[in-house]
């Protein structure tokens, strides 16, 4: 007799159903303190996180064969970080690793044979400390979080339905196939990866390497995005305020440590005033700050004809230093 | 002072009109409840005071001051702070009982708010523009300027700031209070940049930085950056005649920023400043007094290594022309005849 058998699921259900608003509560939180965790390194990662549902966690007591399912199941609250391109992941991860005290990781690509199609994704169980949430209920208790790319999410989100949701066990071409958009999946990642590459290595794309820079900053100060469009219009002309061979994102960078409190402020105080100037609201304020903070005359001296100068006096008086 | 940090808590606003002549005096038009505030008029303070006082002078209380405003300011920064609206409205008292007619009316608005994360009350004489009447509404707490009011009047690019002064508390020191004042009716008045009627009647206030000390200072330190950070001979003399001409100019403020752009090449400008604030001289626009240096700016020395020296009157320089040889030997040039040779 399997060890699945001989559980009882009906004590199984009601001991699951006595915790589940703790885990409920529990997902929200979470989802916040992940956002502020990816937002902490700049980065546009999308988050989520969420309770496992209760005939999840039957399915799961029953299929993975526990002896004590209320113990061994312990990610009963998942959360997912979903970003753009494979390079993102290890900085997100290690992000989370500051963020958490983990208990297991695991890179589901290291397990794969080369010969194997498989599962990819990043996976980490945390165990919650007193604070993490700020919920008491909360302390000890694993959550599991998942890194994944897009077309990761995509592939997971799509196959979980179809292999543990649809009302007929698929047959095993069917989940072959479904393990064959694996394939798809490491071949976009790859793909997309060196185009972003092959686009950011392009001469006359230091700028959009600017604006990433810039935008990324600007998401850590204000933790809201900015019109990327916009960006890549006006970084050009500012980039002129300085010297040809200047490392303009290593500047804003300094700067941005250097000030991150009187940014954070600003930003902040602004962030529902649509009667200041546009650029206030967008990532590009940060070189006219920077400018204005490092060498005034110069982005008086500098400014571009094309932009509206009184852009500059009115980010001068914003900045709190008067144009003269 | 950053004041790129203000924020605003409170607002008040108090209408102090212009004594009439001929006709009975009303008193100013009190407000005894604060505005309520969005993030919008909230940033339209905080700019008004940073246009205003970015080019403030430094203040500070005068012990002799007759002005209640040292002593109102005090208790309104201190902890627990004084009732806001009071306090607001006896400054508005003070500065309707000190005005005369050649005064402007305005709205005298009190604001409490925090700079460097420190608390602050500054006080702003804003222009009524003409043909806004300025009424009040009356609420379920008293009177007060509402939000729908406060736009109309003054969220517009073109409403003036006549005068503005801004406190800050730092320590925990009674009468710890340092201050920025400006006064933008005046306009370039020989010494007297801060009317003697709204620095030191109305709010009961002196210079920090006795200017003859300040303008020592800056002249000093300027010399010293041009002696010391300009190799060119051509500029360091073009650089030491502006600074003479300045010096001895009718203009009675020093503007180092002013003086570093229109003088000076751009690479040196940014120095300036730099030096300028390391050396504990002023950076920010100061009145000038040339009184403890008179006798060193109406007279002008270049010094050669050889021993010879150069000295005239700035003017004088003008014939003189400085320049390097094509074998690099620096050369001066006099355009002018000998009158006399003598021993000395």
């Amino acid at each position: 007799m399997s060890a699945a058998s001989s559980l009882d699921y009906t004590a199984l259900f009601e001991a699951f159903r006595e915790d589940q608003p703790i885990y409920e509560r529990l997902a929200p939180a979470l989802e916040a303190k992940l956002r502020e965790v990816v937002q902490s390194i700049g980065s546009k990662a999308l988050v989520t996180a969420r309770p496992k549902e209760l005939p999840s966690l039957l399915r799961k007591a029953w299929q993975d064969k526990y002896d004590d399912p209320l113990t061994q199941i312990r990610d009963r609250a998942g959360g997912r970080v979903i970003v753009s391109f494979e390079y993102e992941v290890p900085a997100v991860v290690e992000a989370l690793k500051a963020a958490f005290e983990v208990v297991h990781d695991e890179d589901k690509a290291e397990k794969r044979a080369p010969d194997q199609l498989a599962y990819i994704g990043y996976h980490l169980e945390v165990r919650l400390r007193a604070g993490d949430l700020g919920d008491d209920e909360a302390v000890g208790r694993i959550c599991e979080i998942q890194v994944h790319t897009r077309a990761q999410s995509a592939w997971a989100d799509v196959t979980h339905d179809l292999l543990y949701k649809s009302a007929l066990e698929p047959d095993p071409d069917v989940r072959r196939s479904l393990m064959r958009l694996i394939a798809l999946v490491e071949i976009f990642d790859v793909e997309a990866g060196r185009a972003r590459e092959a686009i950011m290595a392009t001469t006359g794309y230091e700028e959009a390497v600017l604006v990433a820079a810039l935008e990324s900053a600007f998401i850590r100060l204000t933790g809201t995005p900015s019109d990327h469009q916009f960006s890549l219009i006006i970084v050009p002309f500012l980039r002129r305020l300085y010297d040809s061979g200047e490392d303009v994102a290593a500047l804003i960078e300094s700067f941005v440590a250097a000030r991150s409190t009187k940014l954070t402020e600003l930003y902040a105080r602004y962030r529902a005033d649509y009667r200041a100037d546009p650029l206030v609201h967008q990532p590009e304020s940060l070189i006219v700050f920077e400018r204005l903070d490092s060498n005034r005359f110069e982005a008086q001296t500098r400014w571009p004809e094309e932009l509206d100068e009184g852009t500059l006096d009115r980010l001068a008086v914003v900045w709190g230093s008067p144009l003269d | 002072m950053d004041l790129g940090s203000f924020v605003v808590n409170s607002v008040i606003v108090h209408d102090v009109p212009k004594p009439e002549p001929g006709r009975p005096t009303t008193g100013p038009l009190l407000s005894d409840v604060e505005s309520e505030l969005d993030a919008e008029l909230r940033n339209f303070f905080s700019e008004r005071i940073v246009r205003s006082l970015g080019k403030g002078f430094d203040v500070v209380f005068d012990e002799a001051t007759t002005s209640p405003v040292p002593v109102i300011v005090n208790l309104a920064l201190a902890d627990p702070p004084a009732d806001f609206v009071k306090a607001s409205q006896a400054i508005a008292m003070h500065l309707f009982s000190s005005q005369s007619r050649v005064n402007s009316p305005g709205l005298l608005t009190v604001i409490d708010g925090e700079v460097d994360h420190q608390r602050c009350l500054a006080i702003l004489k804003l222009e009524r523009e003409q043909g806004l009447r300025a009424h009040q509404d009356r609420t379920a707490a008293g009177v007060t300027f509402t939000l729908e009011h406060l736009r109309e009047l003054m969220l517009t690019e073109g409403t003036r700031v006549f005068k503005a002064a801004l406190f800050q508390q730092f320590g925990d020191e009674v009468n710890s209070v340092v201050g920025l004042a400006s006064d933008n009716q005046r306009g370039y008045l020989p010494r007297v940049e801060v009317a003697g009627f709204f620095l030191s009647r109305f709010l009961g206030c002196r210079l920090r930085d006795a200017p003859r000390l300040a303008t020592k200072a800056f002249f000093i330190a300027t010399q010293e950056f041009i002696n010391s950070r300009v190799a060119d001979p051509v500029l360091k003399k073009q650089y030491e005649v502006a600074l003479l001409t300045e010096m001895n100019s009718n203009r009675s403020v020093i503007d180092p920023g002013a003086f570093a752009r229109e003088h000076m090449a751009a690479e040196f400008r940014q120095p300036l400043i730099q030096h300028l604030i390391a050396e504990a001289a002023p950076a920010a626009p100061f009145p000038k007094d040339i009184d403890l240096i008179a006798t060193q700016v109406r007279q002008m020395v270049i010094e050669f290594n050889g021993g010879l020296s150069l000295t005239g009157t700035p003017e004088g320089f003008g014939a003189v022309e400085l320049r390097t040889s094509p074998q690099g030997q620096q050369e001066a040039v006099i355009r002018d005849s000998v009158k006399n040779v003598r021993g000395k």
